[in-house]
């Protein structure tokens, strides 16, 4: 048996990979949802034989922090990373993972949609608020709903993808 | 899961195209969606141990709203779009097998050959256990021609732990 395998066999990794499977944020082909529980130090060491979990992992901490059990602190790397997305420092890779790997499920992990919101603020001229308050009777939708749709669709025309 | 999902955009496509005519607006072109990556992998069912998170990687020329459907309709079963895919490398003679045909949307599935090629060559680390399994199952021969004429190092895969 080859060394993967043995690890991959090994019941940390199965009961991550269910766990995972169980809260919807993995597929698996082979392995079934587990639902009893998992240490974060399990996650952490059946993360380095699958990737994917440590992608992860910084956004269930930040966002659904009871899948896993935290026995004893941190892991520093870890506590580091999360922090600086909580501030709106500049990320760094976790681990193998760079930054955009694992900040694209801050939003998906938990509550969707939710990230810890950054604060950015901007002058609008009477003719900007004017439109903002027009869409805003017209769609129904909150201010910042309207920005980010227009942030989208403009991202989208920028990418040809119209 | 992935079927009837294409088929039900199919439908809300056909119907949108219905409410357009009358009120004598273009209606929404055929399109295609062509899914890659993990998702690929695992509607192949190809004999691998496979793990992937909830997004779904494709190339598609849908318009906006399509995609906004797409998205909703993925949503339901807790997944995502990447919003990376365009960014996929794909080897430019992918062949991709039809999975769906609707009246307007046409979905295809890369086949595993390249997807494997492509996560070899563009993100080994990540996939070094799915590229292992797989040269341990007597790799075909177009996966073998693939790694010759891309570069890939296929040892680099047999020596790592």
């Amino acid at each position: 048996m080859l060394n993967r395998d043995i690890k991959r066999n090994d019941p940390r990794f199965i009961k991550t990979i269910g766990k995972l499977v169980a809260a919807h944020l993995l597929e698996s082909n082979t392995i079934k949802p587990f639902k009893g529980n998992v240490t974060l130090q399990d996650a952490l060491w059946a993360g380095q034989f699958e990737p994917r979990i440590l992608e992860l992992i910084p956004a269930i901490m930040l966002k659904k922090k009871n899948l896993f059990q935290l026995k004893g602190l941190c892991p520093e790397d870890l506590a580091d990373v999360i922090k600086r997305v909580v501030h709106g420092e500049e990320a760094i890779p976790f681990r193998s993972v760079e930054p955009r790997l694992y900040l694209r499920w801050v939003e998906r992990v938990g509550h969707k949609g939710k990230s810890p919101a950054l604060l950015k603020t901007f002058r609008f001229s009477n003719e900007d608020v004017k439109l903002l308050n027009e869409l805003k009777s017209k769609t129904a939708l909150k201010e910042i709903e309207i920005i980010r749709t227009a942030l989208e669709l403009f991202y989208q025309k920028a990418n040809y993808r119209i | 899961m992935l079927k009837k999902l294409f088929k039900d955009l199919d439908n809300w496509t056909q119907k949108t195209n219905k409410e357009l005519i009358k009120e004598t607006l273009p209606t929404i072109k055929p399109f295609y969606i062509k899914v890659l990556g993990q998702t690929a992998l695992i509607e192949s069912k190809i004999k691998l141990n496979l793990f992937s998170t909830m997004d779904m990687d494709m190339y598609s020329d849908c318009n906006y709203l399509v995609k906004k459907e797409l998205e909703r309709l993925l949503s339901k079963h807790k997944k995502f779009l990447d919003g990376f895919s365009n960014e996929i490398w794909m080897p430019k003679e992918t062949e991709y097998e039809l999975f769906y045909e609707g009246k307007v949307l046409k979905a295809y599935l890369a086949k595993a050959e390249y997807v494997l090629i492509s996560k070899a060559l563009k993100a080994p680390e990540k996939n070094k256990n799915i590229i292992q399994e797989y040269l341990s199952k007597q790799p075909s021969e177009l996966f073998i021609k693939l790694a010759k004429k891309y570069k890939v190092d296929l040892k680099v895969f047999h020596n790592a732990k």
